[in-house]
């Protein structure tokens, strides 16, 4: 039992991560219907920014988390203005393509500028343990946990509340009558990468933290497991993303936990395959009808 | 106030429309009519931006509009009131009518208040989920989103497509008050006659042509209208 509630909040901590990388796949997807596949890395750079300006500036965590989120938002809107926004009338292949493009020029770019070695991501707030009923608590656990469920609930209240949210989910719904009510989807959709972006960018200053080490490669898996989150949830569901990312990152270290920690990434694909099969649509999917 | 001048537009590889011509004056009712596949909704979706024309032009005012964006031509004062409705699921009905003032924000309380004033129901149901609607009340929460950008010339396709016949007549009777109200209409119609009671002019479009032109009870007296699409 205790082992179990142990590895539980280990679960809910990671699976924040893969929560807030997941929201941003699937707020792209439901207005573009584009996999992000560079999404992970624009994670990265996250981390890569709260790395540098923990270092150099000797800022706290909040001031990096912050603008680590400014730095990543802009970054995002950036990649979406130069690589896909010229291919918005193109095949949804050649924007899938290009996003592979996009990840692997991310990847290697940052290698070719800063090096390609693993870093300590230097450790802003010490970390504290607390035992609570025999469970082992960090803060930096607390500190993850609070920060993702403080970001999903900024980023409900922005969709549901804001003029730019609804127009989102306007868009997402009806791109065609959107345009009629003179949305501009450009707008919208520069607006969605920042939205997705600046949560990617926190998930990576949030991982620098919780894992102390980070690499120009670092987005690549959990980029996949936060897109497997999201078509576990129901890819175009936010609340399915959430949901998703959580399930992921309880699956994973469950599975480390009964002592299988080699196959914890396939674990992850697993479920993906069997979900794909079962329930394409994800948990909470909805199963749209093509219109003639 | 609005123009078309030899409008060619093409819809994938078929040629949609072939040189159409016709005005539309300020304050009037204007209605297209004709066979489902003659173009006339293709018209329609080029005077709003949705696609460009091959050829030909379209003025606004002065204003060209066969270059400018969807969200330039609606912040210019042309809504359209598309066909099959095309509320937006899943945002509630007050959302949708906040949709439609989105280039008009300035104009937004005073609309709402003038929407609410023309359909009642919206504002009963203003906390409702769009989709839950019933078509003729989806059809007046399109019409409603359309008013909220408080446009100067209204464009409406298909509006009575699919409604039970007490709703159609509705319809009708709101676009009269709609345009008594001062906004110029632009109306698509396979329903002919009713179209052409409540219009001051109209078009009769074949096969992506312009084939006759009148007034409305001009071309509801035309034997060929008649026999071709008033069903006499």
């Amino acid at each position: 039992m205790h082992t179990f509630f142990q590895q539980t909040l280990n679960g809910l901590s990671l699976g924040s991560i893969y929560a807030l990388l997941a929201l941003g796949y699937t707020m792209v997807y439901g207005i573009i219907k584009l996999i992000n596949f560079a999404h992970g890395d624009v994670y990265m750079l996250g981390a890569f920014w709260g790395y540098y300006v923990i270092n150099t500036y000797h800022v706290n965590f909040l001031v990096a988390l912050v603008s680590a989120m400014v730095v990543t938002a802009l970054a995002g809107m950036l990649i979406e203005y130069l690589a896909y926004r010229p291919l918005r009338n193109s095949p949804r292949i050649t924007a899938l393509i290009t996003a592979i493009g996009v990840s692997y020029f991310l990847e290697n770019g940052m290698s070719f500028l800063f090096g390609a070695n693993t870093r300590n991501f230097p450790q802003a707030i010490t970390q504290h343990n607390y035992d609570v009923f025999g469970i082992t608590v960090s803060n930096i656990q607390i500190l993850i946990l609070v920060t993702s469920l403080v970001l999903m609930v900024l980023l409900q209240l922005i969709i549901q509340k804001t003029k730019m949210g609804t127009a989102m989910r306007a868009v997402a719904v009806d791109p065609e009558a959107a345009a009629l009510v003179g949305i501009n989807p450009d707008h919208v959709i520069s607006f969605t990468f920042g939205l997705g972006s600046a949560l990617a960018g926190a998930g990576g200053v949030l991982i620098g933290l919780y894992y102390n080490s980070i690499d120009p490669l670092m987005g690549m898996t959990p980029g996949i497991k936060a897109f497997v989150a999201a078509v576990v949830g129901g890819i175009g569901s936010i609340p399915g993303a959430a949901i998703g990312g959580f399930l992921i990152g309880l699956l994973e270290t469950a599975t480390q936990a009964v002592g299988l920690s080699a196959y914890k990434d396939a674990a992850v694909y697993v479920v993906l395959i069997v979900i794909l099969v079962l329930l394409p649509t994800g948990l909470l999917g909805k199963n749209v009808k093509e219109k003639v | 106030m609005l123009e078309v001048k030899d409008l060619r537009v093409n819809y994938g590889a078929i040629q949609a429309v072939q040189g159409v011509d016709f005005t539309v004056n300020d304050g009037e009712i204007v209605a297209l009519i004709g066979a489902n596949g003659a173009g006339k909704s293709t018209i329609l979706k080029t005077i709003s931006g949705l696609l460009r024309p091959k050829s030909g032009t379209i003025t606004y005012e002065g204003t060209r509009l066969d270059k400018l964006s969807a969200a330039k031509i609606v912040a210019a004062g042309i809504a359209q009131v598309p066909e099959g409705r095309h509320v937006f699921a899943g945002l509630t009905v007050m959302e949708n009518l906040k949709m439609g003032a989105y280039s008009a924000p300035k104009t937004q309380a005073a609309q709402l208040t003038a929407v609410f004033e023309q359909f009642p129901v919206l504002q009963e149901r203003r906390h409702q989920d769009a989709a839950t609607l019933s078509g003729g009340e989806q059809q007046m929460l399109a019409m409603g989103r359309a008013l909220m950008a408080k446009p100067k010339l209204m464009l409406l396709d298909e509006p009575s497509m699919g409604l039970a016949p007490l709703f159609i007549n509705k319809i009708f009777a709101i676009i009269k008050a709609i345009n008594a109200t001062g906004t110029t209409v632009l109306l698509i119609e396979q329903n002919a006659t009713q179209a052409l009671q409540i219009a001051d002019r109209g078009y009769v479009v074949a096969n992506g042509k312009v084939r006759l032109s009148g007034t409305g009870a001009e071309l509801l007296a035309n034997p060929a209208v008649q026999s071709a699409y008033l069903g006499g």
